[in-house]
């Protein structure tokens, strides 16, 4: 088992860690869900078919992992709206994820790209990720996702075009005040 | 700046962010890795041993309550309507589901149901089950975000307006953002419909392109098929001369497909703001194997099942009746995952070419606004849109 974690640690543990980073925004948590999927590597390794590179197959364990993540996530804060019947009181709860300190941006440019991905949606935010943070192929990509190649350049496409419109209306709002 | 420099600017922007390195150790990781497999060995394992036990008390449990209203009402099932015991019973069961579902319905699943209620209706419906004199269907068909399942909608409209220009509007009524579907395909389209000859003439815009995969072009013969086949039209003629569709190469005209058996499953994408009936094809399964599927989700592609799991049934096939017939331990509830099961069998016996459906067996009179007693009617279209502002 140790020498299955080693081989998929020297080669992918930085750019595993690098997606769920930028997937989460939290250290702490990144650090819980890489666990999760090395453990999820290691429990189903042997049923590994090998029909895609091992890199894709860690990465779409991990996309899944981050999706599951999620859910529970959305899922408990609902069950807690549900409890206090807060109607719409309740809309203005955010997610119980803290503020990024983990990581400090200085540059305006890039912070607004930074905070604007989590404007995008699920595939988008993975196909900008995987494709510019990360620098896989569109192919690479396309397999990580289970998205055709035309799929992952319109996600992509989409993605870049909302991240523009929030810039545009941020600069107009600004040149308005 | 033009857009194209500013999209490279956000590209280059994405490029520069952090590269964000992890700090723990890697035997440390290693270490807390095997803990929780551990964890994980140790406490699975008690469980399964009280499984059999709880499950055995719940049995007693569920006997001692179930038995006696057997007793006290052995005409529950087909009485409902009359039976106090029953009703009460009834209410037990709905709200058991109710309760069910609520724990899980997220908010978004909530405003999406809300969404879909036309005014003084209990039930989302996904099907037209009758057309007024003064109305017309114009069919649309729109296409689930990875390109492999086509979704056909209706749309209503009052029939003072020719049907061609209608066709020509629909593109000012598809909410593919909110809908969470892929872009309108036909976007920029007209077409000019001959009922006559039964025939379109589609005139593509100048920049149209199928692109070289197969996908969009099949999703392109499935989305003409959707939207022309139910008026009867089997050829689409392209107003362009030598038109390039990528995969077909250079066609004048394009025979559109049959809309073959299918079997209907939920489009219930998490950020949509509604769901869809949409057609699975396969068209080697038989009728019987078509309802079994709709049993199963397909997770990948947001498809839910339309066919409760718990729900067993076996079928006869008349000659333009199907007959389901639930097994004696299936108990039917009447809310919107029932309506949405009996909408999407009755579209499905429709696809395989039956008239009505007849379900016997059934543990209560009405399901929504279907009479279980008595054979249903296929319904006229799929998918309503409401289109008004």
């Amino acid at each position: 088992m140790k020498d299955v974690f080693e081989r998929f640690y020297d080669n992918y543990h930085h750019d595993l860690y690098r997606y769920i980073f930028y997937m989460v925004k939290n250290k702490q948590l990144t650090e819980d869900l890489v666990q999760e999927v090395y453990i999820r590597v290691l429990q189903s390794y042997q049923s590994f078919r090998k029909e895609s590179s091992e890199k894709t197959w860690l990465f779409s364990i991990a996309r899944h992992v981050t999706i599951d993540f999620f859910r529970k996530q959305n899922r408990r804060r609902n069950r807690i709206l549900d409890y206090f019947d807060w109607g719409t009181k309740g809309e203005s709860i955010q997610d119980p994820l803290p503020e990024p300190e983990d990581i400090v941006i200085k540059d305006e440019a890039l912070r607004e790209v930074y905070d604007y991905l989590d404007v995008c949606s699920e595939d988008q935010k993975n196909v900008l990720i995987l494709r510019f943070i990360q620098s896989f192929s569109i192919k690479e990509t396309a397999e990580i996702l289970n998205m055709s190649i035309s799929k992952v350049k319109t996600t992509q496409h989409r993605g870049i075009k909302k991240i523009r419109k929030l810039i545009e209306e941020k600069q107009k709002g600004g040149d308005a005040s | 700046m033009n857009k194209n420099s500013q999209d490279q600017k956000i590209i280059n922007l994405l490029k520069q962010l952090p590269k964000i390195e992890d700090d723990i150790p890697k035997e440390e990781i290693y270490q807390q890795i095997q803990r929780k497999i551990t964890r994980t060995a140790k406490t699975s394992q008690p469980k399964g041993r009280l499984i059999p036990v709880f499950s055995t008390l719940l049995v007693v449990i569920i006997m001692i309550i179930v038995i006696p209203s057997f007793f006290d009402s052995p005409s529950f099932y087909s009485n409902m309507d009359h039976d106090e015991n029953g009703a009460e019973l009834m209410q037990a069961d709905f709200n058991m589901e109710e309760s069910a579902s609520l724990a899980t319905d997220t908010p978004a699943e909530v405003e999406k149901v809300e969404n879909q209620l036309a005014i003084g209706e209990d039930y989302v419906r996904f099907v037209i089950d009758e057309v007024k004199p003064e109305t017309m269907l114009v069919h649309g068909a729109i296409v689930e975000e990875q390109m492999q399942y086509v979704i056909p909608v209706t749309f209503l409209f009052d029939n003072k307006v020719d049907l061609s220009e209608r066709y020509n509007e629909l593109d000012d009524y598809l909410r593919e953002e909110e809908w969470k579907v892929e872009e309108n395909i036909l976007q920029g389209a007209t077409f000019d419909i001959n009922l006559m000859t039964n025939e379109v003439f589609l005139d593509l815009p100048e920049n149209f392109s199928l692109g070289d995969g197969s996908a969009r072009a099949y999703v392109f013969s499935d989305v003409l098929a959707m939207m022309f086949r139910p008026l009867g039209i089997e050829k689409v003629i392209f107003q362009q001369d030598d038109l390039d569709l990528g995969p077909y190469g250079e066609l004048d005209e394009l025979s559109l497909p049959e809309l073959g058996p299918v079997n209907y499953k939920l489009y219930n994408h998490p950020e949509a703001n509604r769901s869809f009936l949409t057609p699975v094809k396969q068209p080697d399964l038989s009728i019987e194997e078509a309802l079994l599927n709709m049993k199963i989700e397909d997770n990948d592609y947001y498809l839910n099942h339309t066919i409760p799991a718990d729900v067993d049934f076996t079928i006869q096939s008349g000659v333009q009746s199907l007959i389901i017939e639930f097994s004696e331990d299936t108990f039917l509830i009447n809310n919107q995952q029932y309506v949405t099961m009996i909408e999407s069998i009755l579209m499905t016996a429709k696809s395989y070419h039956y008239e009505t459906v007849i379900f016997e067996n059934p543990t209560i009179d009405r399901i929504g606004p279907y009479e279980l007693h008595g054979p249903l009617p296929v319904p006229v279209a799929i998918n309503p849109i409401d289109h008004l502002p």
